[in-house]
């Protein structure tokens, strides 16, 4: 026999029902605490998948409506009545990590109306949201034994993220962000140093223009990472294996001594062609083999 | 101190109040509201903080509280005057928040709003 679905509730504004309760937001801790209280409010558990349906029904949350939006991948339309807008173009697993981001908009909304923010810029709680997605989406209680059993390897990155239902990419930030050991995980992009960029407008088209290269786009480490400095922008050789996934579109791996503009370091490399939007990007998973 | 311990010591004076009038006002202590205004009070239950705020009028509702001419981006103010919007769609497009980039044309504004129109019929 079919289970009746349960009748849905009012709609409570999750991040004023949060402060209700815990008083306003101080620290990134409570921030985290906002993250525990959606899912145990909402009768969730750690294990994977997190089903996120489950909190919206707990505070009568419009399912979020999938719209053709173009520049954002998820948009809180209004905080009032909980009617989120996500991008339906993105994989399902983008989608479901905008979802968790959109969750803790509502925290900072509930915190603005209140006119008790701390002083963090946008940027700072966009880093929180996201991070607060993550967490939401992979528990550290049991995304973090999963990963030790697993170890650091974009294999596990891949087992991970079809258990959590999350992007490889987001899951293996997660992994960095929770992970020991001497890792870095690394995305190059095809770009100018931005030197050539700012110096492109002065120069005549009659010399000869400055040439793209794979360079660093961003870069995360584990806290154990002791492999020093990894420069934004950084170029990347040829005979390099991460050039070599960037211009074959296959995987590679291996050791390598890569140069990082200060000296060499000794990596064992994982490196593999990826697409991010219209962009075409090779990740590099780093492990550092001696110091 | 902090910026909430500041705002309530300068409205409190701003409305001629004395420390033991809007202690009582909230229902707590003149010393507890002291220590509140020296910020050295900081773990405020979000109820008392909304007794203080409501009293002082520090606090506005949301849907009442007028989005400042500062707070709308120059290609949303473009748009809105040429599609002759509503205050009230004008209002909810400079609230959005969003997960990637906010419009920065007024013809992306208009791709916006229409979405949302067509999927929320707001």
């Amino acid at each position: 026999m079919r289970e009746v679905p349960p009748a849905a509730q009012p709609y409570r504004h999750p991040g004023e029902a949060f402060l209700a309760r815990y008083g306003a937001v101080r620290s990134e801790e409570d921030v985290w605490r906002y993250v525990e209280f959606l899912r145990s409010e909402s009768g969730l558990s750690d294990a994977p998948p997190i089903d996120l349906e489950c909190i919206y029904r707990h505070f009568g949350i419009p399912t979020p409506l999938r719209a053709p939006l173009d520049e954002q991948q998820g948009i809180l339309v209004d905080s009032r009545t909980g009617i989120i807008l996500i991008k339906e173009n993105d994989p399902i697993v983008r989608q479901r990590f905008t979802e968790g981001h959109e969750l803790m908009e509502l925290l900072f909304d509930a915190q603005e109306q209140g006119r008790f923010c701390p002083n963090w810029s946008g940027d700072r709680k966009e880093r929180l949201c996201d991070r607060g997605a993550a967490d939401l989406l992979m528990p550290e209680s049991s995304f973090l034994p999963r990963m030790k059993d697993l170890g650091i390897s974009l294999a596990s990155g891949r087992s991970l993220a079809k258990l959590y239902q999350t992007s490889l990419l987001a899951t293996l930030v997660r992994m960095m962000q929770q992970g020991s050991g001497n890792y870095a995980l690394v995305m190059w992009h095809c770009a100018l140093k931005p030197k050539e960029v700012k110096g492109l407008s002065g120069l005549s088209s009659l010399l000869p223009q400055p040439q793209k290269k794979l360079r660093v786009w961003w870069r995360t480490q584990t806290k154990d990472w002791h492999g020093g400095f990894i420069p934004k922008d950084k170029s990347i050789p040829h005979n390099s294996l991460i050039s070599y996934a960037y211009v074959s579109g296959q995987p590679y791996n291996g050791m390598e001594m890569i140069h990082l503009g200060w000296g060499f370091i000794n990596c064992f490399v994982e490196a593999m062609p990826i697409q991010i939007g219209d962009k075409y990007c090779v990740l590099s998973l780093l492990r550092l083999t001696e110091i | 101190m902090d910026e909430f311990a500041l705002k309530v010591r300068d409205r409190r004076r701003q409305e001629g109040l004395s420390q033991q009038e809007l202690a009582d006002k909230v229902g707590i202590s003149r010393n507890y509201l002291s220590q509140i205004e020296r910020g050295q009070a900081t773990n405020l239950s979000w109820q008392l903080m909304e007794r203080l705020t409501s009293v002082l009028g520090l606090k506005s509702d949301p849907a009442e509280k007028p989005v400042e001419s500062g707070d709308i981006p120059v290609s949303l103010a473009e748009f809105a005057k040429k599609a002759e919007l509503p205050p009230d769609d004008v209002i909810m497009l400079a609230r959005l928040k969003y997960r990637g980039q906010q419009p920065t044309t007024p013809e992306k504004w208009e791709l916006l709003y229409n979405v949302i129109k067509m999927t929320v019929g707001k």
